[in-house]
């Protein structure tokens, strides 16, 4: 870590958003000042949630407002390094991973004063009766496996760290306003101070209770809507095409599904749970970790079988297989879990998740589930999540992300590739409800082979194959062209504890003004394509290049023709500056210094520094509402997974 | 003035040496042009020659990237390759034969030519040893 000298050109950072319902339309505006006597670029590295679809970027320098383009990768870095070279002003925004950016602001002159604005659409997660808007502030230090490959000759490591500093001179404001506020029962943020003004107005204002604050935790803000889940199906005409939105929530069926499907897998599955104890999970996460361990533990039922994997640059186990749940083998795994310490370096997710896949579940009934609980802290993301994908057919991989500043893509990827679910905890945040409702998922098997017809032929739907649970909301989209003849109805088919069910939704036309629907369906179609390239991450064979070259190739058609960023596309915008305002001479690179992650590797954290402890005054007995076996005997009032029926 | 003569006959030499662009560069070595800035960014590459961005390579940029190259097909980190390429300045001297002419031009000064030139350039180094006598001759007012 570094200090910094004070002349850092970044002034600060500011968000906006619009949040209406599940979705949030939201604004960042990054300020940069040269505050040297010569010429700069400055170079920032920062986060921003894995499923943003970033849909506008733009730079005012002196009034002068200077749209970017969405260009491919390497074209939109020569059209920035051509205007560099003529000393006109150039920005740049790529994507690393979907959830790290760099902004180059190239060519700033001696006191020259710009804002870059990125804007992006994202849908919001809901956790049981509440919905999160996330916002992450801080790239928390990577964990890069010795093999892993160089892009292009350019290291990992420099396209991924920021160089952090213990102290910077700027901060970040953020100002939401919540729509159809007289729907909202709470808002709550177990990150910050927050400031609420106009509840139950229309829009419901959220600030931070201080102006500004040091960007070393991510943001997270939950809200509880009155109106219940619903299935609703939308429909949006743009430019000889149709775009369709599915929320759909598949309820239990009260008659049976909640006691058959308990039983197809509860008492017969087989689970495993992975813990890092790596060192960046030092302090606070490492505590998090165990205790939702814990819970998951008590939780289990006779004739589980079950396992713990910890690991960091190496790994152990429990037992050498799974072996079934009993008095006995509880109190094993918890000596073993009072010993597990963030002692083992590392981060070598790949190496216990080889020897789980290759071990032969003992129960055949269903597939295996495992609990990966993590900060997620690793740079290999595709060469893991492309394992989880491969081993779908026998192991289903749900996660939980712990800490401050958590890698949000690795935790929500690798479930989406492993056919389960994600949740996060927060320092300091009630632990139980999040770990019951990821549990409650490896009871289930949720909706089996779901299919949906648009009522079209040829839909392109997105994400092509989610995992559909039972009484948790999922979000899907279908891009066809108009010339076809359109249904009013989306079905939903899928089977419940071996028997078939079909939902019928009506589709309604969505007239918003605004074009989210097709942006949306973008961003969902270009995850799905990069995250199938995971397939083949690593080239090989001739066949598999190929095939990379053309899921490529549709990426940036996609991301040109939506103008939005993926990982093989840039944003660039150009200032044409006359000739006196021309930049001569050497220009120094200055890379903007970040603050590290509060209580990664347990410097600092949030727990010892008090807690929140808000949560339950609020959202207590939310967990009584979901779940209904015996982990709710544990004591929810402290979270000390006592049993209180003992 | 005779300075002037042997400043314009050097800087011909010079011009001689082949120029790369960044493209030309990107075209030759197979990198992005994104990489090869990162190179010269991490002292990697020598920074081109000229004003900022827009300034020339040469032969030994060229050969330095193709270098690194090498040493990345053979598996090697770009880190492990910092150190080769930084720790030996010119790790890329083979142990060879190469010819070298002499020529004094006043006591303590000598120009070293090699013998690998084309016939017109080594006329123009016959040029420029001439002027560059013929000013020391004059006590450093050259001749016309």
């Amino acid at each position: 870590m570094t200090e910094t000298n004070g002349l850092v050109p970044l002034l600060g950072v500011k968000v906006e958003a619009d949040i209406l319902g599940w979705g949030a339309r939201v604004k960042v505006s990054q300020r940069f000042r040269n505050l040297e006597a010569r010429a700069i670029e400055a170079v920032y590295k920062f986060p921003l949630p894995e499923g943003a679809a970033i849909c506008g970027f733009k730079a005012i320098a002196d009034g002068k407002v200077i749209r970017g383009e969405v260009e491919e990768r390497e074209k939109a870095f020569e059209i920035y390094d051509d205007s560099l070279a003529r000393g006109d002003g150039g920005y740049l925004l790529d994507e690393e991973r979907p959830n790290i950016f760099t902004l180059s602001v190239g060519n700033l002159n001696p006191n020259a004063d710009v804002t870059v604005e990125i804007d992006y659409l994202t849908l919001l997660d809901t956790e049981g009766p509440k919905t999160r808007f996330f916002l992450p502030t801080t790239i928390s230090p990577r964990y890069l496996p010795e093999d892993m490959e160089e892009d292009d000759g350019i290291p990992p490591e420099s396209k991924l760290h920021p160089p952090y500093a213990s102290n910077v001179p700027y901060g970040l404001s953020i100002s939401l306003r919540i729509h159809k506020g007289n729907l909202l029962e709470g808002v709550e943020s177990p990150s910050h101070q927050i400031r609420v003004e106009n509840m139950k107005d229309d829009p419901v204002n959220v600030t931070l209770s201080t102006e500004s604050v040091k960007m070393d935790r991510d943001f997270v803000l939950y809200m509880e809507y009155q109106d219940a889940y619903v299935n609703r199906a939308y429909r949006y005409r743009e430019d000889g095409e149709v775009f369709f939105q599915v929320d759909f929530y598949p309820e239990r069926d009260p008659q049976d599904s909640l006691s058959k499907d308990k039983q197809s897998l509860q008492g017969h599955g087989e689970i495993v749970f992975v813990v890092d104890c790596s060192g960046s999970m030092a302090g606070d996460s490492i505590h998090e970790a165990k205790r939702a361990l814990e819970i998951c533990l008590r939780a289990l039922d006779q004739g589980t079988s079950f396992n713990i994997y910890r690991f960091g640059s190496t790994f152990d186990r429990l037992f050498p297989a799974s072996r079934d749940y009993s008095e006995k083998s509880l109190e094993t795994a918890l000596d073993y879990l009072e010993k597990m310490d963030a002692d083992l370096g590392g981060t070598e997710i790949l190496g216990p998740f080889e020897e789980v896949y290759s071990t032969e579940s003992p129960k055949m009934k269903g597939r295996r589930s495992i609990i990966l609980i993590t900060d997620g802290e690793v740079g290999n993301e595709a060469e893991i999540i492309a394992k989880a994908k491969s081993s779908q057919d026998t192991s289903r991989l749900f996660s939980i992300g712990i800490g401050a500043g958590c890698n949000e893509y690795f935790i929500k990827g690798i479930a989406r590739a492993g056919g389960g679910a994600s949740s996060f905890i927060y320092p300091g945040e009630r632990i139980e409800p999040k770990v019951l409702e990821v549990f409650g998922k490896t009871l289930q098997e949720g909706l089996v082979n779901p299919a949906i017809q648009w009522g079209v032929d040829s839909a392109e739907q997105a994400p092509i194959a989610p995992a559909i649970f039972l009484e948790s909301p999922v979000t899907i989209f279908a891009r066809c062209s108009t010339d076809q003849p359109l249904g009013d109805k989306v079905i939903v088919k899928g089977e419940v504890s071996g028997r078939e069910k079909i939902w019928e939704i009506d589709v309604q036309d969505s007239d918003q003004p605004g074009p989210p629907l097709p942006i949306l369906w973008a961003r969902e179609r270009i995850r799905d394509l990069e995250e199938s390239g995971a397939d083949s991450y690593r080239s090989g064979s001739r066949q598999k290049d190929r095939k990379l070259e053309r899921v490529k190739d549709t990426v940036i058609q996609l991301s040109k023709r939506y103008g939005i960023l993926s990982q093989s596309t840039s944003y660039v915008a150009i200032e044409e500056r006359q000739e006196k305002d021309k930049t001569t001479g050497e220009v120094a690179l200055r890379k903007i210094p970040v603050p590290i992650t509060i209580g990664w590797h347990g410097l600092g954290g949030i727990l010892g520094a008090g807690g929140t402890g808000r949560f339950w005054h609020s959202w207590r007995g939310w967990d009584r509402k979901i779940f209904g076996y015996n982990a709710l005997h544990a004591c929810w009032r402290c979270e000390c997974a006592t049993d209180v029926r003992a | 003035m005779g300075l002037d003569i042997m400043t314009v006959n050097c800087y011909i030499f010079v011009m001689e040496e082949k120029k790369y662009t960044i493209q030309d560069l990107c075209d030759l070595s197979g990198y992005t042009r994104r990489t090869i800035r990162y190179y010269v960014q991490e002292g990697l590459l020598e920074p081109p020659a000229g004003r900022g961005r827009g300034g020339f390579y040469y032969d030994s940029h060229l050969k330095r990237l193709l270098q690194i190259k090498a040493l990345q097909d053979k598996g090697l980190k770009l880190a492990a390759i910092q150190e080769l390429v930084k720790g030996r300045e010119r790790p890329e001297l083979q142990p060879s034969r190469e010819l070298w002419v002499k020529y004094l031009i006043d006591r303590g000064i000598e120009i070293h030519i090699t013998r690998e030139l084309e016939e017109k350039e080594r006329k123009k180094i016959a040029e420029i040893i001439r002027v560059a006598r013929s000013i020391i001759e004059s006590g450093g007012k050259g001749h016309d």
